[in-house]
């Protein structure tokens, strides 16, 4: 699973990014993303930190591809207002993200926009780690996932 | 292959085997119903009547499975069981109930003579309660409308006792009753049982509360008996499963953690996965490993029993739901749909499964497992008997 996803490498601020601009989108800025130690699956095993099971420089990918606007969309990140977040998906759920068995990622906005980004696996079991409604009628819309995976995170078994 | 399936070829939302009916949520958000007994005279016949009525036993008339030989059991099991039979329903045999519109479904369950649709709009309920005049009706059932009871979007609905636990999208846990003087309308209280809830489901007449996927709270119900006068306010039919004349008097009066202080038998911190039946606790562990603890009587410091064969956890991830049928458990990953039963683990269907239903509590349909994909239903009948 974990070579489908393409891997980048630190620069010399140990961060991943900047992610691309896009310029029909007037929200859409360059960002950086920082891979935190504590959910990296090197980390002791601890019951509120769910740790990443892909390699880590898949994590900014993971970032990426949420963060990143569909340049014929504005404002297509994958951004959920309700927790305030962006949330993320590959390969329609199939590939496990986390060692939980996680298959979807949350990163949360930093509370200062310069500030870097951070993320983690979640399953889709509380509301806080729940995609909103709107932007799974979003994935569904551009194909991210299909109408099963919607209803699976919907009813909070994925 | 180790169950017995029907398979139609045709899309459906949702489903439910009731009232000797199989209702069908269609494409066009309608929900509709062939009687079973023409799914199986005009779909599935075989035109010889010693197989015809060992299928439509195991089918539909599951009571009637005590009166057939386990040889003639046996012979059209192992005739049958590498064909499905592959079908496809006329619209002229769906009849219609009921329109619903624009609601979106995400919960679709039968109990009491009534259809209850869990949505993000809320849960609706429409009476089914017809009686004779259901099954020869014309115009009558189509022009009926769905009634709104519960505001909250709402995911999983599970009935028992003339009660629904209702789990909603914002993690709490409500009580929805048939129990009205004044109507036959169900109430859902608008205070939560609890205010946090993955899952929930009945342990014999107490609450299994699931706060994630391996931790638990058992609420105790106080309930007592009733009259079968009392009992008839609820129009219970014989696929609910209330066989017992009892009510709860008072929901939850208990809470117990259930962990390894309660149970010192029980290592939580392997297992990935709980879920349980009426009577039993099945955990699911790290290495694929599944045991059975039974809960019976408000006994919770027994030994677990462990299953001979292993769940292929590693390649298929934890399990996404589970769910019980006679003498066996179900349980759902990502791109299977898994039953394990004497000991044997065995797919029934190999794919990303929309939804799937059991009918535990049903003498009819106690063995039956309907699986919706994208594409089609298909309906899996469980051995009546060993695996071996």
């Amino acid at each position: 699973m974990q070579c489908m996803i393409p891997s980048y490498s630190r620069n010399e601020d140990q961060l991943y990014g900047p992610t691309e601009v896009n310029e029909n989108s007037e929200t859409s800025k360059e960002s950086y993303y920082f891979s935190k130690p504590d959910h990296r699956n090197t980390a002791k095993k601890k019951k509120e930190k769910t740790r990443w099971e892909i390699k880590e420089g898949q994590e900014f990918h993971i970032f990426k591809i949420a963060e990143e606007s569909n340049t014929e969309i504005p404002n297509s990140r994958w951004y959920c207002e309700k927790n305030k977040c962006l949330f993320s998906i590959h390969d329609n759920g199939k590939t496990i993200l986390g060692k939980g068995s996680e298959r979807l990622a949350k990163f949360p906005e930093p509370i200062n926009t310069n500030d870097n980004w951070h993320g983690y696996p979640v399953k889709g079991k509380e509301s806080q780690n729940l995609p909103s409604e709107k932007l799974l009628d979003v994935w569904k819309k551009e194909d991210v996932i299909t109408e099963t995976t919607k209803k699976r995170i919907e009813t909070k078994r994925l | 292959m180790n169950s017995l399936q029907i398979r139609i070829n045709q899309s459906f939302l949702d489903c439910f085997h009731y009232m000797e009916r199989l209702f069908l949520i269609t494409r066009n958000n309608e929900l509709k119903y062939i009687n079973l007994e023409t799914l199986f005279k005009k779909y599935i016949s075989t035109g010889e009547e010693h197989i015809d009525t060992v299928l439509y036993s195991l089918f539909v008339d599951n009571k009637n499975i005590r009166n057939i030989s386990e040889y003639q059991l046996l012979s059209v099991w192992d005739e049958y069981c590498e064909k499905p039979f592959d079908i496809s329903i006329s619209e002229n045999d769906l009849s219609l109930v009921v329109d619903l519109g624009e609601l979106t479904i995400l919960d679709f369950i039968m109990y009491g003579k009534k259809a209850l649709f869990g949505c993000r709009e809320g849960v609706f309920e429409i009476d089914v309660n017809f009686g004779i005049s259901l099954f020869g009706f014309g115009s009558t059932l189509s022009n009926r409308k769905t009634s709104k009871i519960f505001d909250s979007k709402t995911i999983r609905m599970t009935p028992r006792l003339g009660e629904i636990l209702v789990n909603t999208n914002s993690d709490g846990l409500f009580r929805g009753s048939f129990w009205q003087k004044q109507n036959h309308s169900i109430k859902v209280y608008e205070k939560p049982i609890v205010e946090k809830s993955l899952k929930s489901s009945w342990l014999n007449n107490d609450i299994l509360n699931y706060t994630d996927d391996t931790s638990f709270d058992i609420l105790h119900n106080k309930v007592k008996k009733i009259s079968n006068e009392q009992r008839g306010l609820v129009n219970f039919k014989e696929e609910d499963g209330e066989y017992q004349a009892l009510r709860v008097e008072k929901m939850a009066e208990e809470s117990i953690h259930f962990d390894d202080s309660v149970n010192t038998n029980v290592n939580f911190d392997n297992v990935i996965y709980s879920f349980n039946s009426l009577r039993n606790l099945f955990s699911i562990y790290d290495d694929g490993k599944m045991s059975s603890l039974s809960l019976k009587d408000r006994e919770y410091t027994g030994k677990p029993f462990y299953f001979k064969e292993k769940l292929d956890v590693k390649s298929q991830g934890f399990p996404l739901s589970s769910h019980v049928v006679a003498q066996g458990t179900i349980v759902e990953f990502f791109d299977s749909v898994t039953c394990i039963k004497d000991h044997k683990v065995f797919d029934l269907y190999k794919g990303e499964s929309l939804q799937i239903k059991t009918y535990p509590n049903s003498r009819n349909y106690q063995r039956l497992v309907s699986i919706l994909t994208e594409d089609d239903l298909s309906i899996h009948c469980i051995p009546p008997f060993k695996i071996k």
